[in-house]
């Protein structure tokens, strides 16, 4: 049965995970390899975007009924599919706790600074609870609210900044080598692009206007990249490279700077609320495809047991998020050096491999059909 | 079971944890801080809402660290320290000279801290400075010498971190002195390498500065119109910007300084409504602006050898490859650095009266 999802309500949501991952992990690495050229690497990243995007897209249009998980099955056979499922659900499982330990730290240090992180996960990933245990469709009805609230903090925030940026703080342009701007620019989609994989859970089928889908798909992917791209670009400017590379939440001081004539201030929790937004969407899809996967292992069908799975799962998050990295010294180090190897890449190339097979399958079908067609000629 | 998860939610997640009543909290208004041997001493003052007339009170302590002693303050004082309010840091001359980046690592990790305060550094008896004036007062004289006087500029706490971050750019920082009648003066700026104070400018040299930094608003500058007499004139506009080219693979740098100002005060027989006697004038004016600019430079150059102007920063920027093969040997270049100032001044206003009022 057709939920109420609509193609535009996806959209929503590639827009909010693209932005979770890059505020406190993705700009802090940015920042410090290439400070005020760091906008430039965006602009590459955009171009080099299209590829994950478009392996995203055929896993998403093929078998339009199923989930990632059966799709997998389908595309490399019982054994083999039950070996990445399981891998795909580990790394998203650390993304989900590295998303987690990053938003919790977050408001550690900016708001709440006596609080246990442990209290601040519970508000978050009971929220997260309650969203899945009501449906996916309750998620994206979510996520579209969320983004007028959204456009509205955005468009006050880019007003305020008025008169603030400084243009010359973007000079010297090109002081990287070009090995630098391709590395960073890859290392900006793996934490950008990679998160937005878990799209891939819902059945195409189960959006209700979906002949639309691949077309918003690409088109939300463009303006969160170029979102990000203004948010480098504004807080370079107005921050400068020297205090974006010391800070771990550069835009959020960016923000801070904002003072319109005594009226317009403390814009930064704006900002907070914005990215809070991103990340707990980060959370809710990583939970919600962990829980889709267990519920397809142990064939869990009724909503009682769905709720004790998920209780056990948002437990075992909250246990790990606040136990994984002793502080963040430890978190960036893991983010600089070992994300991209042992997650981003990992899901990067189960992507390409089942857009491979998918190809293979589609020009198999396609000959078929053309013998088909060449016969009963 | 909802009512359970309801009950659970009321409990924990009422954002009661972090909560702290405004009477069993000590806002900061200002932080001075002196070294003493080894130790740090702390002052803090503290908004006094119940005193009507003594709206202020400062507390004292010690510690190896500024985070040691400002924990210290718990020892004296049963109140929470809050600095998220914080407007005013100063820094006391020693500690300056040792070097700042130690006490400002502090203040910018703190998450409560805005780093948007403003900083000074104190001549001499800094912690006595916030014992008998408030820093809203400090603050205020601040406000009004930045943008009267051309001797002042302010800095907040993340220019400075930022300067001292930057390639090319030494920091700055106004200096306030105390003197014996417990009265503040500012004196004009201090001058840093890296995170080390040097010296200080004097009032034309700190003028200058802020001419070739383009942080001039207004001020009132005196000039000897003839042998014996004065006139002044005030600033109306003015901007100034430089530009570096290279010649014979060293950096020349190109001052100009356009404006128009406001005739205040001739004390000597001068007809301006006269076209030659107004350029003579107009000549005078420029050449002492000239010689302020020029002083300055050749004072930084020859005393401190440190580029607080921005020279190696505008060449950083715009002539990356020049600075990427040069910058070890900044310090050299600097001090050899050849320059020629243009200033172009014009009178836009002359008063209210056509000539002179002392009597010819």
């Amino acid at each position: 049965m057709k939920k109420k999802i609509t193609s535009f309500q996806i959209s929503i949501l590639i827009f909010f995970l693209c932005l979770g991952l890059y505020e406190g992990i993705a700009n802090v690495i940015l920042y410090s390899s290439t400070k005020q050229n760091a906008w430039l690497v965006i602009l590459l990243s955009i171009i080099f975007s299209f590829i994950p995007i478009a392996l995203i897209i055929s896993i998403i249009n093929f078998e339009p009924n199923k989930n990632i998980i059966k799709k997998v099955e389908i595309l490399l056979g019982k054994h083999l599919g039950n070996i990445i499922n399981f891998i795909l659900s580990v790394c998203i499982f650390m993304i989900l706790i590295l998303t987690c330990w990053n938003l919790f730290s977050f408001i550690n240090i900016e708001y709440l600074n006596k609080t246990p992180q442990l209290f601040i996960g519970i508000l978050f990933i009971g929220t997260s609870f309650y969203a899945i245990m009501k449906g996916i469709d309750v998620i994206l009805k979510s996520g579209e609210i969320i983004l007028y609230i959204s456009l509205l903090l955005i468009t006050i925030i880019i007003l305020s900044l008025f008169g603030l940026p400084n243009f010359n703080n973007l000079k010297p342009f090109f002081s990287n080598s070009f090995n630098t701007f391709l590395f960073e620019s890859i290392h900006l989609l793996s934490y950008t692009i990679i998160p937005t994989f878990v799209i891939t859970i819902i059945p195409k089928n189960e959006i209700n206007d979906n002949q639309k889908l691949t077309k918003l798909i690409v088109k939300s992917y463009i303006i969160s990249q170029l979102f990000i791209f203004l948010v480098t670009f504004i807080t370079i400017t107005v921050l400068g490279p020297e205090l974006a590379t010391i800070y771990q939440f550069p835009t959020y001081y960016t923000v801070r700077k904002i003072n319109v004539v005594g009226v317009i201030e403390n814009t930064e929790n704006f900002f907070s609320v914005l990215w809070i937004f991103s990340m707990y969407f980060i959370i809710t899809m990583c939970l919600y495809y962990i829980n889709t996967y267990v519920k397809e292992i142990f064939k869990i069908k009724t909503k009682k047991k769905e709720f004790f799975l998920l209780l056990l799962i948002c437990l075992f998050t909250l246990y790990y998020s606040d136990k994984i990295f002793p502080s963040t010294i430890n978190s960036i180090n893991f983010m600089k050096k070992s994300y991209n190897y042992f997650i981003a890449l990992i899901i990067f190339i189960i992507m390409v491999l089942l857009g491979i097979i998918i190809f293979q399958k589609g020009k198999k079908t396609s000959n078929n059909n053309a013998i088909q067609y060449s016969n009963n000629n | 079971m909802k009512k359970l998860l309801l009950l659970l939610i009321s409990l924990t997640l009422c954002g009661c944890w972090n909560y702290k009543e405004l009477n069993y909290l000590s806002i900061v208004s200002g932080i001075a801080l002196e070294k003493s041997n080894d130790e740090y001493i702390l002052g803090i003052q503290i908004i006094n809402t119940q005193e009507k007339n003594n709206n202020f009170i400062t507390l004292k302590t010690k510690g190896k660290t500024v985070h040691e002693a400002l924990n210290n303050i718990s020892l004296i004082s049963s109140k929470k320290v809050y600095i998220g309010h914080n407007k005013l840091f100063i820094i006391d001359e020693k500690i300056a000279k040792e070097g700042i980046e130690q006490i400002i690592d502090f203040l910018m990790r703190e998450p409560e801290s805005h780093k948007q305060f403003q900083v000074l550094i104190a001549k001499n008896k800094t912690l006595n400075i916030l014992e008998n004036i408030p820093a809203k007062d400090i603050l205020l004289l601040l406000e009004v010498a930045s943008k009267q006087k051309g001797n002042i500029t302010k800095v907040t706490y993340d220019e400075l971190l930022s300067n001292i971050h930057k390639v090319g750019i030494e920091p700055v920082i106004p200096v306030i002195e105390l003197n014996d009648t417990n009265k503040i003066t500012l004196i004009g700026m201090s001058v840093f390498k890296g995170d080390k104070l040097l010296g200080y400018l004097n009032y034309n040299e700190s003028l200058g500065f802020n001419l070739i930094r383009n942080n001039v608003k207004k001020d009132v500058i005196s000039f000897k119109c003839d042998s014996n007499n004065y006139g002044s004139f005030e600033i109306v506009t003015l901007n100034t910007s430089f530009s570096i080219k290279i010649v014979n693979d060293n950096p020349f740098v190109n001052i100009d300084t356009i404006g128009s100002l406001y005739l205040s005060e001739i004390n000597c027989d001068l007809d301006i409504s006269k076209n030659s006697e107004r350029k003579k004038l107009m000549g005078i004016i420029n050449q002492q602006m000239k010689e302020i600019i020029k002083n300055t430079i050749e004072t930084v150059k020859n005393e401190y050898n440190t580029d607080i102007f921005g020279f190696g920063y505008y060449l950083y920027q715009n002539n990356y490859q020049y600075w990427k093969n040069n910058h070890s040997n900044w310090n050299n270049l600097f001090k050899n650095i050849a320059y020629k100032i243009n200033v172009d001044l014009n009178i836009s206003k002359k008063g209210s009266i056509l000539e002179p009022a002392k009597e010819g």
